[in-house]
């Protein structure tokens, strides 16, 4: 069940890094961002967060808009110069946004864990012998609905072509009278409203606190490599993936190794095939 | 016994036959000449030689030795040393940098690389831009730093992968003058070349290559007269390839 | 020859040398100007980072092979000292040779695998594997004392030509720490001035080329990285026997391998000395801000990220290139 979420967490990163050649460190804590909006909007206006899931979303456009814009636009130009070359460069600024974020967001609202409490949100459904928790599930659905929207949007439209063009070679794609820098920020936003969602949602099952993200940057990061960088196949193969072997090591190992497990696969899937399942370009 | 042996040097790339069974010898103290249109792998024989790439099949032999397998730093240790087509001086070093460090593999030591470094630098006219960063610098010297570079490596074997590409006339004729110097020096010498003018000239004994094959080799006069170059490089009978 | 940074007498002359003794003379009598106790603590904490960045700095700016987990040597150090002391009853100052020797060991390990890695991926992998460390310190009570890490007594005076030092005061610890920073980074800085520190650069500019220049890229690349597992985790090693305890968050935790991040850059990733002003300025800055708005605050670690944000986008060879362009 958890592989849904992750699912949709990775589909932003993959994306992103896809087309922008950018690992987005601060990715989790975007979504953080986005839950707490999410909660705001609970607390204060009593709206549900499936409900009012356009917040969110609207708020991660607006701070994906500036963030791509000020920040990224401005690093882009100077690839030789910052450490590591252009690889790093995205990587290290979104790393210091990241500290910015996840410390910003402590002093703004405490480090107190939040939770967001709906009439739904402990209800279970019981099916053949398996209990699922409806938020869980609800969860789950959503984001398959919405990989499959991504999906299709890819494949289907204008735009999703211009940006598979980008991904696949971003100077061919210039020459062909694509933006590129319009269609870096077109990724971005959406990578990041897909964020937004997955926060939205996240902030049903989940506690919110200020450093709750980097846990799950660093699922979408396994994900995303197990998958195969670009793809989104990969990615929600990869996080089903994900899902059960973490599922499996709580149950049969130790629960502290829960993280542990993904960590090492991502380093074992680096090490031996970089490319990950379904992925294309050579790392 | 030549000093480079090539047998049936294969290397393919997915479905392209980049190299195809190539044979060659190269003595001591040669000056060979590399021809061939674009793409007849040139640059790749050259990959191979020192290393950046496996052969599929065959065998290089130097100086008795066989180095397919080799990695390309291992190679240099050897003696063979190559300079590239798009030349790449590093980046953020200067170009006394950029020669020391190639002069640590037979020095040993900073002072006596330094010294070798500065040697090298003014046996090729560079000296008084040492301080340069290479972004500096003309194309004429960075080409130079190019081979200043693999000559800091003391090679027995030079390959020069089109150095005269981008110079103008006088730049080109500065560019022979050390070539043959570094010949007389007692270097071997491979180079790829498409100024024909220059490397009929220059070159004791051309080879020639054509999608990946060798099609002719021997003294430069006979090789301008063979059909088959011709039709590579022309497509007809014509051939104006003499040296001026 | 011309300003030699590499021969041994041209470093005594250069400036260099002038600024770092000047500084080292200032630290050496600044106890006595009555900073007190947290004056002491302060900049022994600074100086074991000084070490740090340096250390970071061959690798990550020197090399290219850029460590988002140089924590994984600085725990590592860190708990051998610890489990010196508290699970086998010996002096934890022993960690300050055991320490280091398994951090060399693990880097050179380590690399073999990682090093088949490019860019972000390797550093990615590094983070991963503090985080894995992490979580087997957590996790293997037994050992490594779990989540709440192992304590080091405090050790009995050594006693020496007639004379009893008090291991455990903050000041006998900063004259430990002042001349070790000082041998460390000078070390460090011979190695990159030599024909070893040539070749890692070369390394970072274009690693075809380097190995068309002899140089054997993959054991330069280990070598740098156990330079850097050396010097970590000896500054690991040290910090444990100055905080008294290990614990996987104060040593392994991503926090921290950030903050060093932010300190190498700061002090320019392509330098050894640069690791004097960062390190400094950097752990001043930390506690001035803990100072100011409280220890569980927030801010210092946001302004810290802020400044990595600024700084990459503004001064991207960090402030030490605001004063010279040299190799340093």
């Amino acid at each position: 069940m958890t592989g849904g979420l992750y699912g949709l967490i990775a589909l932003g990163m993959t994306l992103i890094f896809g087309v922008m050649h950018v690992i987005n460190f601060a990715h989790g804590d975007f979504m953080m961002i986005a839950m707490y909006v999410s909660f705001f909007m609970f607390r204060y206006l009593g709206v549900d967060p499936l409900l009012g899931i356009f917040a969110p979303i609207a708020v991660m456009a607006a701070v994906a808009f500036v963030v791509e814009r000020y920040l990224l636009r401005l690093s882009r130009g100077r690839g030789q110069l910052i450490l590591g070359g252009k690889d790093l460069t995205g990587l290290l600024i979104l790393v210091g946004v990241s500290m910015m974020l996840e410390n910003g967001a402590q002093a703004a609202f405490s480090a107190n864990y939040l939770t967001l409490t709906v009439s739904y949100s402990n209800a279970t459904i019981r099916t053949g012998g398996v209990t699922v928790s409806v938020p869980y599930l609800v969860a789950f659905v959503c984001a398959i609905v919405i990989m499959v929207m991504l999906y299709l949007f890819l494949g289907r439209t204008d735009l999703g072509r211009a940006i598979r063009a980008t991904a696949t070679n971003r100077d061919a794609a210039s020459l062909m009278g694509i933006n590129v820098d319009r269609i870096n920020l077109v990724v971005w936003i959406i990578g990041l409203m897909l964020v937004g969602t997955a926060g939205a949602l996240m902030s049903l099952v989940f506690y919110i606190y200020p450093t709750v993200g980097i846990n799950f940057t660093i699922k979408a990061f396994i994900v995303t490599v197990l998958g195969g960088i670009g793809s989104p196949i990969g990615a929600v193969v990869g996080a089903m993936i994900l899902g059960l072997a973490e599922s499996f090591t709580a149950y049969y190992w130790i629960t502290g190794y829960t993280n542990a497990v993904g960590l090492v696969i991502f380093i074992v899937i680096l090490v031996v095939r970089p490319r990950g399942i379904f992925g294309r370009s050579t790392v | 016994m030549a000093m480079l042996e090539l047998r049936g040097v294969t290397k393919k790339f997915g479905g392209l036959d980049a190299l195809k069974d190539v044979n060659l010898d190269v003595e001591k103290g040669e000056l060979l000449g590399l021809i061939g249109p674009n793409g007849s792998g040139k640059s790749t024989l050259f990959s191979v030689i020192t290393g950046y790439y496996h052969p599929n099949g065959g065998s290089i032999v130097y100086n008795g030795e066989n180095i397919v397998g080799l990695k390309p730093f291992q190679i240099c240790r050897k003696g063979i040393a190559r300079t590239f087509q798009i030349v790449k001086p590093l980046p953020s070093m200067s170009v006394l940098d950029n020669v020391l460090i190639a002069s640590f593999m037979r020095a040993g030591s900073t002072t006596a690389s330094r010294k070798k470094a500065y040697e090298v630098l003014e046996y090729v006219g560079l000296l008084g831009k040492k301080d340069a960063m290479p972004t500096g610098l003309t194309i004429s010297d960075r080409k130079r730093l190019e081979i200043a570079r693999a000559l800091a490596l003391n090679p027995q074997l030079l390959l020069l992968d089109e150095v005269l590409a981008g110079l103008n006339p006088s730049e080109t004729d500065h560019a022979i003058e050390l070539i043959r110097s570094i010949h007389r020096s007692g270097t071997t010498i491979i180079m790829v070349e498409h100024v024909m003018r220059v490397i009929m000239a220059v070159s004791q004994k051309i080879m020639v290559l054509d999608h990946g094959e060798k099609i002719a080799e021997g003294e430069p006069a006979n090789v301008a007269q063979d059909a088959r170059v011709v039709k590579a490089y022309l497509g007809s009978e014509r051939v104006d390839a003499r040296s001026n | 020859m011309e300003q030699a940074s590499s021969a041994r007498f041209g470093f005594l002359k250069s400036n260099r040398f002038r600024i770092l003794s000047v500084v080292a003379v200032v630290l050496a009598v600044a106890p006595s100007f009555g900073i007190g106790v947290y004056g002491e603590y302060v900049l022994t904490e600074a100086l074991v980072f000084v070490i740090v960045t340096a250390a970071w700095s061959t690798i990550s700016g020197y090399t290219g092979q850029v460590v988002l987990g140089p924590t994984i040597f600085f725990g590592l150090g860190g708990y051998a000292s610890a489990y010196l002391a508290a699970r086998m009853g010996l002096s934890p100052w022993l960690g300050l040779i055991v320490g280091p020797i398994c951090g060399l060991i693990f880097g050179l390990i380590i690399g073999l695998p990682f090093f088949r890695l490019h860019g972000p991926y390797f550093a990615l992998a590094t983070l991963a594997l503090t985080e894995v460390m992490g979580l087997v310190a957590t996790n293997e009570q037994q050992y490594t004392g779990g989540s709440v890490g192992l304590q080091i007594p405090f050790q009995p005076p050594l006693n020496i030509l007639g004379l009893s030092i008090d291991l455990n005061s903050n000041l006998t610890q900063y004259y430990i720490i002042l001349p070790m920073a000082l041998a460390c980074t000078y070390v460090m800085y011979r190695i990159a001035m030599s024909k070893a520190g040539y070749y890692f650069t070369a390394i970072r500019d274009d690693e075809d080329t380097a190995m068309s220049l002899g140089v054997n890229v993959l054991k330069y690349k280990e070598i740098a990285f156990a330079v850097c597992g050396f010097f970590t985790a000896l500054a690991g090693a040290f910090y444990a026997n100055f905080l008294f305890y290990v614990s996987p968050d104060a040593f392994f935790g991503i926090q921290l391998a950030l903050i060093i991040l932010v300190m190498g850059v700061l002090g320019g990733a392509d330098t050894i000395l640069g690791a004097w002003i960062s390190g400094f300025l950097l752990t001043l800055v930390q506690e001035g801000l803990r100072v100011g708005f409280g220890a569980a605050a927030a801010y210092p670690v946001l302004i810290v990220g802020a400044m990595l944000v600024l700084l990459l986008l503004f001064l991207p060879k960090g402030i030490i290139r605001l004063f010279t362009k040299k190799r340093v």
